[in-house]
């Protein structure tokens, strides 16, 4: 006993508290399916969504911790990675509620696809904290791997299995890829794992910058860039957007990215920070090529799914302009935008869902007239889709102003210009849809518009649901106005965490260069 | 001096919003209820304003005042600041009143009434933000705030092509307000300190670089809006697309938020750059004359005439802008006022004509003035008032343009009798096309085709009091300006002082400078003078 | 022995699984070219680990970790094969045209 507790000590293994939550519910969930059956299904999602809550709870009480380094330096339950690990499962609790009516009427096991997502949520958690490169390594996997489950999760359906092989075989791929970039770290760092300690012993082996190291980070990007879908590492998006169950594109497009971008926070800044010049061109390149590219394909789309998958990927593309800034203010205004990012994004799925529930199709053009037939829906889905466009006083608007203003004092003049400019580009497609929903009149309704069922709220799974969207909703509105406390927050998080802070400093001068490069 | 704050611009802006955000739950299906409400929101808003500058509004001060500065943002350094001078009071209180007289205008809008007056409240919220605004950043959210109701407006309630008129607005305006965002954080960042305020950042120093290149910023974006020449398509088919009542606001008020900005940011904040454009601006804005008024001469839709004598309007604002006197500044800032007041008359009563007619194309039309004399009568004072007929406002604005240009001792004599000449054909093309667009309507012979709406042909005492409230003002203007111009002298004065101070420094700094020029040609000839008898 | 002979072994290795992973038709290649990018990693880490860290051998206890999470995946990867082959009795990649690139 004794000596367990020291043990326990010594690893300060109370950090992953809140992954231990999820952990247990996760048990829970897979022993009370096991031994109930299906009708575990009617209470399990809100023990899921319970556990979750709890964990950010106990997230909430580790903020601030004295002693944030845990397993021996393994995992860091630093500010950020809390911040990070706050997004990732709030993205899950509110994902579920829309998951519930989803899979019931797909007639497959609810509990088995929640314990799924729990471990994806899992993986995210544990990579928002990762500090150590095995760590990282099996976290990414953890995330990855259930993420093809739950991509596959319709196994009837030939458009999933299409998108789950599509997913898995890019994905393990790219993660190939970050590996080996990984392996050179790992032999350039002169045999270190620990993230802290390869930027400590990198300068002295490779003797200041060196070919390898720029290899390994081209690699490790590019596994990154998979994570985020950055152009030109987005080619599955679309599809797996299109194919998978809509919820689990929710949860990818959210949960997923988030735990993409606290690597890359993580991974760029500490064991990178001797060639943030190169990563900075390169993530600035990345940033053009998403925000470009996603933004005017786009406007082509016809179907929703694949219009949110595109807008996904212009939305890294803003986001990235933050890591590019590399300041306190950008590094800051990247959670923010994620944290409205989930509610907006959410939210309009939510609404996607419901539609398709009501109509089964997932079509821009049968969206037409629904004002209507559905005014709740469509106020809610226009909300959440002028806020992605960043229209005021929507939350999406402070969050992109947040973003671009860091952009600005950084001294990215062109890259805010270019993502100005691609963001007007975005309003125009979400503003398409609106109109659609909106504008149209009765005699020009669609087909399935047509045959729009009785708006009940009643069938099972359906309350939850409206709870999410109804939640989503409001955060959207209400967190651009009342965004102080958002602010404070990931502020907070940014100035209290050491590797940013030291990070600042040793990249005065890179971001000054950066400022002559960027003025094109 | 009371001391306890009544926070009255912060009751003006948010008023109709909140209220608005009501509409959904007023237990209503064919709009009679929700539209008196809309109406009563509006006018109590309007009393509001009146009240509260009437008491609280000093007239002699160039100071802003009723400000209120709340921390809102402080990591981003936003904060809800609001103030009024004289230059944006007068446009609060045009923008109060057409937005009311529209929602009285819109009364016999039964399609989706709920959503109607909710977005024109809305409408009505971001207008006065706009003109109340002190933070650059809070200017820029309630600029934008006004897209989508605009666009919802026009493309639910508007003409046949009324999908393409709304995406043209929208991505018109939400291009150039870019440039709004661009240049007002390169300003705020600008030196070590960072500010969004607006008077504060007028007060700093910048580069010439910048600000010209802020200067080129604010001119898209604004001008866009107000429209200036090459930036204007969107507004023939937003203008003649809309409904009647949007048209109004359109024309009335969203127009003069370019004049607003140009004034308030360009002159105000940048005076050097605005040294370097000024030329620009007056070029630009005798294009905007003539052109507009060889356009509008060209249309056969009746809005769309309309539409683009705005343009050919506005120009005079450009032009005043860029006077240097504060005569024209003073008769930019009247020309905004009264244009307002006018094409909101003029397209009001081009929507009472199609409600009659069910057309706007003129040459379908004609010969109604038998059967509705007193449209006719209407019209006549507000195509009047539009072609500068002394005794209406437009007249006294467009005098006082002239003289302010023709009296700066700035530009070079010929080029000031050039700009005249330009624009005096402009003016003479405007009775051309407003008398035959009177005739081709109202004289004549009836058209055998045209039905006229048999129950109740001419205007109802709803539409001649909606007119009068229009009319009333814009002869009231014309007779004795001092009621507008009043409010804003001192301020228009503190405008063209800073600019001429900021002229003069240049001047003495740097020979090439326009107005160097021309002092030095008029010290040489003073020189060579005395010498021709010796 | 030297170091660069592992790592240029490693280096081959992996570029004949990117190499297969670009022209394999059939899904079972592919997952199997993963595979050999994944050999290439644990190579260069098993190699890393005995020349610069003979004592912590954090290398080999990676390689150990990527041999598991390469069995997961290559299970998950080869049920998706087996599942899509139940639906369209096919797994030539070519094939697999119902979401448009």
């Amino acid at each position: 006993m004794d000596f367990s507790s020291n043990i326990a000590a010594q690893l300060n293994a109370g950090i992953i508290l809140p992954e231990g939550i999820v952990i247990l519910t996760l048990m829970v969930i897979l022993v009370g399916d096991l031994i109930v059956g299906r009708n575990s299904a009617r209470w399990l999602p809100y023990v899921a969504i319970a556990g979750l809550l709890t964990s950010i709870v106990a997230l909430y009480f580790q903020w601030d911790t004295p002693d944030p380094d845990a397993f021996l330096g393994a995992f860091s339950g630093d500010n950020l990675s809390i911040v990070f690990r706050g997004i990732i499962a709030l993205s899950t609790a509110v994902t579920i509620p829309m998951t519930i009516r989803y899979i019931q009427q797909s007639g497959t096991s609810l509990a088995e696809f929640i314990g799924i997502m729990l471990t994806a949520t899992l993986g995210g958690m544990f990579l928002s904290g990762a500090n150590e490169l095995v760590m990282i390594f099996i976290s990414l996997e953890m995330l990855s791997i259930s993420s093809y489950l739950m991509t596959g999760y319709m196994k009837r359906d030939p458009r999933s299995n299409e998108a789950a092989l599509k997913y898995l075989l890019i994905g393990a791929s790219s993660s190939a890829i970050f590996l080996y970039g990984v392996s050179l770290l790992y032999g350039l760092s002169g045999g270190e794992t620990n993230l802290n300690a390869i930027a400590a012993t990198i300068p002295d082996v490779t003797g200041g910058q060196s070919l390898g190291l720029a290899i390994a980070l081209v690699f490790v990007i590019a596994g990154i860039a998979f994570k985020i879908s950055a152009v030109p590492f987005h080619q599955w998006t679309p599809d797996v957007y299109e194919g998978s169950p809509t919820p689990v594109v929710a949860f990818l497009s959210v949960g997923s990215k988030a735990a993409g971008f606290a690597l890359a926070i993580r991974m760029l800044v500490t064991a990178f920070a001797l060639v943030s010049e190169q990563w900075h061109f390169i993530f600035t390149a990345l940033a053009i090529l998403s925000m470009v590219l996603g933004n005017v394909v786009a406007l082509a789309q016809t179907s929703m799914k694949r219009m949110l998958a595109y807008s996904s990927i212009a939305q890294a593309g803003f986001v990235m302009i933050g890591l590019i800034a590399g300041t306190d203010a950008g590094y800051s205004s990247m959670i923010f935008y994620l944290l409205v990012y989930l509610f907006m994004n959410l939210g309009a799925f939510t609404c996607v869902i419901l539609f398709a529930l009501r109509t089964g199709t997932d079509q821009i053009s049968e969206y037409a007239g629904l004002y209507h037939k559905d005014p709740a829906i469509t106020l809610c889905l226009s909300i959440c889709l002028l806020s992605l466009g960043g229209i005021p006083p929507l939350a999406g608007f402070f969050g992109k102003i947040y973003l671009f203003w860091a952009g600005w004092q950084a001294g990215m003049y062109g890259l805010v210009l270019l993502g100005l400019v691609t963001s007007v580009v975005s309003i125009y497609y979400y503003i398409r849809v609106v109109k659609m929903m909106v504008v149209k009149e009765p005699q020009e309704m669609s087909e399935s518009v047509k045959n729009y069922p009785e708006i009940n709220w009643t069938l099972p799974g359906m309350r939850p649901m409206q709870v999410g969207l109804i939640i989503s909703v409001i955060a959207t509105s209400l967190a651009g106005i009342l965004s102080n406390p958002l602010f404070t927050l990931t502020t907070d998080s940014v100035t209290s965490t050491p590797i940013l802070q030291s990070a600042a400093v040793v990249q005065e001068l890179p971001t000054d260069q950066m400022e002559i490069s960027d003025n094109f | 001096m009371e001391n306890i704050q009544i926070p009255w611009l912060t009751a003006m802006i948010s008023l109709p919003l909140i209220a608005a955000l009501a509409i959904p739950v007023i237990p209503d299906k064919e709009g009679k209820k929700v539209r008196l409400y809309a109406l009563g929101v509006g006018i109590v808003d309007l009393v509001l304003m009146v009240y509260a500058f009437w008491y609280n509004y000093n007239l002699e001060t160039t100071e802003l005042q009723l400000t209120e500065t709340y921390n809102w943002i402080p990591q981003l350094g936003v904060s809800w600041s609001v103030g009024v001078d004289g230059l944006s009071m007068p446009l609060i209180i045009l923008s109060g009143l057409i937005s009311t007289l529209a929602i009285l205008a819109s009364w016999q809008v039964t399609h989706r009434p709920k959503l109607f007056y909710f977005l024109v409240l809305v409408l009505y919220s971001a207008q006065i933000g706009v003109f109340a605004a002190q933070d650059l950043l809070l200017f820029f959210l309630m600029w934008e705030i006004e897209l989508v109701p605009v666009y919802l407006l026009i493309s639910i309630w508007g003409g046949k092509k009324r999908l393409y008129a709304a995406t043209k607005f929208i991505l018109y305006t939400a291009l150039a307000s870019i440039f709004i965002l661009v240049a007002g954080l390169a300003l705020a960042f600008y030196g070590g300190e960072f500010t969004l305020n607006l008077t504060e950042l007028s007060l700093k120093e910048y580069p010439l670089a910048l600000e010209v290149l802020a200067y080129a910023g604010f001119f898209i974006a604004f001008g866009v809006k107000l429209p200036v020449f090459p930036l204007h398509t969107w507004l023939p088919d937003a203008h003649s697309q809309a409904s009647a009542p949007i048209s109004m606001i359109l024309a009335g008020v969203l127009l003069k938020m370019g004049g607003y900005g140009l004034i308030r940011f360009n002159i105000e904040m940048l005076p050097h750059g605005h040294i370097q454009f000024a030329p620009l601006l007056i070029v630009l804005g005798v294009v905007n004359i003539v052109y507009g008024a060889l356009a509008a001469f060209g249309q056969t839709n009746l809005k769309r005439r309309l539409a683009s004598s705005s343009i050919s309007h506005m120009g005079f604002v450009l032009i005043g802008i860029a006077s240097f006197t504060d005569l024209g500044i003073n008769g930019a800032v009247l020309q905004m006022v009264s244009h307002g007041l006018i094409a909101a008359a003029l397209f009001f009563l081009s929507g009472v004509v199609y409600d009659r007619t069910h057309t706007l194309m003129m040459d379908e039309m004609g010969g109604i003035a038998q059967e509705m004399p007193k449209t006719f009568a209407m019209f006549t004072a507000g195509a009047m008032a539009s072609l500068a007929l002394p005794g209406m406002s437009g007249f006294v604005a467009e005098l006082s343009i002239f003289l302010g240009v023709s009296t700066s001792d700035v530009y070079s004599q010929s080029f000031r009798v050039g700009i005249i000449f330009l624009t005096a054909v402009g003016l003479i093309i405007t009775p051309i096309y407003l008398l035959s667009m009177l005739r081709e309507v109202f004289y004549g012979q009836k058209n055998p085709q045209l039905k006229l709406d048999g129950f109740s042909v001419d205007a109802k005492p709803r539409e001649i009091y909606i007119t009068a409230a229009l009319l009333v003002p814009i002869i009231a203007l014309g007779l004795y300006p001092k009621l507008v111009t009043n409010t804003y002298d001192v301020k228009t004065i503190e405008v063209t002082t800073k600019v001429r101070e900021a002229l003069s420094v240049m001047a003495e700094q740097q020979g090439n400078n326009l107005n160097v020029n021309l002092l030095s040609s008029q010290q040489s000839s003073a020189m060579i003078a005395p010498h021709i008898p010796g | 022995m030297q170091l660069q002979y592992f790592l240029l072994l490693a280096a081959a290795l992996f570029c004949i699984g990117i190499y297969g992973l670009i022209t394999s038709r059939n899904a079972v290649r592919v997952l199997m070219s993963i595979e050999l990018m994944l050999n290439a990693v644990n190579l260069n880490l098993m190699g890393f680990s005995n020349f610069l860290d003979p004592t912590g051998i954090k290398g080999q206890v990676f390689t150990v970790f990527v041999i598991t999470v390469a069995a997961a995946e290559a299970a998950v990867g080869l049920a998706i094969v087996l599942a899509i082959y139940r639906n369209r009795e096919t797994i030539d990649m070519e094939q697999f045209n119902l979401l448009k690139w």
